[in-house]
């Protein structure tokens, strides 16, 4: 049985140049106390940034990229879930406009890469 | 960071690079170009909210020159970086900056000397790439002012400046940025990346000098690294065929025709997929009359994506219809039939064209 601190965030990613949809997945369980600690902590930046509801999170932003991301031609669209303890968060949209969430996503995909 | 010192206050260059004559522009634009940042940024900024859609001034007297400037974002994300080659700057030992500034020049040499358009916004608009962007980052856009590079995930994707065809494919987002300014989501979306694959692939094989029948039509042969099971990210010649890999999710999903359309509410519906029904369409109006691709087909298209009565919401069948416009505007029979064939066998129905 896990504790609270347990997290599972899944990145999934579409558009970019390539077009291509690619996803990834970190937990918490599987890595060292450290990169735990960094997961956490990163996942609870971007609640701060964009809200603790899933709807609020997904408005937020997508206002941000209203704001500053309209002309961003191939550019990332992100599915980001994250799982902890019994709370899920959800985030989609051109993440890459909101600093949190845009760390959060380069995280998992620094984790799945071994980094 | 460069910094030129200047008797005129930026406020004046700005103005005078929107709003001056041609020489004061020409003039104004060459001080912004070697300036930094913010201001150039501003300034091709303001530019893009006024005047666009102008009918763009006919390229005489002395030859623009490409007013070009490279930086290095050191794997940040702290755009634009540090400038490392500007206008008229010695090649460096960086194999990124030189393929990126020369990049720019053959995008800018294309669109000058086939079609008569000086730069972005068709007014010498300065070009800005940045390269070494982010970390690991498999990407390359165009933000609305200028281009960025990352280096690939070192895995499936090298550096992204190794393809021209994706360098002249992120400069023509501009150019869509200042003409038809087509939506970027659904079919408006896929036919604004199909305009940057179209001018971005024509941009290749005019630097190589080949003909229609001669060239490979594929987009990013070049990024992908060893171990990749396929040939490039997309063809033009037989979209859905470029790849198959399990690392990309399998099978390159572009399709050809209408019959393949993808539903999706990911990739801004698509847009990445759906284009090669236009692509394709392109490249069966470009072997159909043969030679180089641009020579026809390229002038072709170009008119449909600077025809004043394309709307941004613009539909496969309305781009279509466009293309035949433009067609019967500058040449004859033969090629209005060639443009009209190639979307009818790709399954798009040209608006106010009764289907066979």
């Amino acid at each position: 049985m896990r504790g609270p601190a347990h997290v599972v965030v899944r990145v999934e990613r579409s558009g970019g140049f390539a077009g291509v949809s690619r996803d990834w997945t970190a937990d918490s369980a599987d890595l060292t106390a450290d990169q735990a600690a960094r997961l956490r902590a990163l996942v609870e930046a971007a609640i701060d940034a964009v809200g603790d509801a899933v709807a609020d999170a997904a408005e937020a932003v997508g206002e941000a990229a209203d704001a500053v991301g309209d002309a961003v031609r191939d550019g990332f669209d992100y599915q980001i879930s994250a799982q902890v303890g019994g709370r899920r968060h959800r985030w989609q949209g051109p993440a890459a406009d909101v600093p949190a969430v845009r760390q959060l996503a380069e995280h998992v995909r620094e984790v799945a890469f071994g980094a | 960071m460069h910094h030129v010192c200047s008797i005129v206050p930026p406020y004046m260059l700005e103005a005078l690079a929107t709003q001056g004559d041609a020489s004061q522009r020409e003039a104004a634009v060459a001080t912004l170009a070697v300036d930094n940042t913010h201001r150039t940024r501003r300034a091709i900024a303001a530019a893009s909210l006024v005047g666009t859609r102008h009918e763009l001034p006919t390229l005489t007297g002395a030859t623009p020159q490409p007013h070009r400037s490279v930086y290095d974002a050191h794997h940040t994300e702290q755009l634009p970086g540090s400038l490392v080659r500007a206008v008229g700057g010695a090649p460096v030992a960086d194999g990124a900056v030189d393929r990126a500034y020369d990049g720019l020049g053959a995008t800018f040499t294309f669109y000058r000397d086939v079609l008569d358009r000086d730069s972005i916004d068709g007014r010498g608009l300065p070009m800005l790439a940045s390269v070494h962007v982010g970390r690991r980052w498999d990407n390359a856009q165009w933000d609305g002012s200028q281009m960025q590079f990352g280096d690939g995930d070192g895995q499936i994707f090298g550096d992204f400046t190794a393809s021209l065809d994706v360098i002249g494919h992120e400069l023509t987002h501009g150019v869509t940025q200042y003409e038809a300014q087509l939506a970027y989501h659904g079919q408006s979306g896929a036919l604004n990346e199909s305009m940057s694959d179209v001018f971005g692939v024509m941009v290749k094989q005019h630097a190589l000098g080949q003909t229609a029948d001669q060239a490979d039509w594929l987009i990013g042969a070049e990024l992908m690294l060893p171990g990749f099971h396929g040939t490039a990210l997309r063809s033009m010649k037989a979209p859905g065929t470029a790849y198959d890999d399990p690392r990309l999710g399998g099978k390159d999903p572009q399709p050809a025709t209408m019959a393949g359309y993808l539903h999706t509410l990911q990739d801004n519906g698509g847009v990445h997929l759906n284009s090669g029904i236009p692509n394709h369409a392109f490249y069966l109006v470009a072997v159909a009359l043969g030679g180089h691709a641009w020579d026809v087909a390229g002038h072709i298209w170009y008119g449909a994506l600077t025809d004043p009565a394309l709307r941004p919401t613009a539909t496969f069948s309305v781009f279509a219809a466009a293309t035949v416009r433009a067609a019967r505007h500058g040449y004859g029979t033969a090629e209005v039939a060639a443009v009209t064939q190639a979307w009818r066998a790709v399954g798009v129905r040209v608006r106010g064209v009764p289907a066979t």
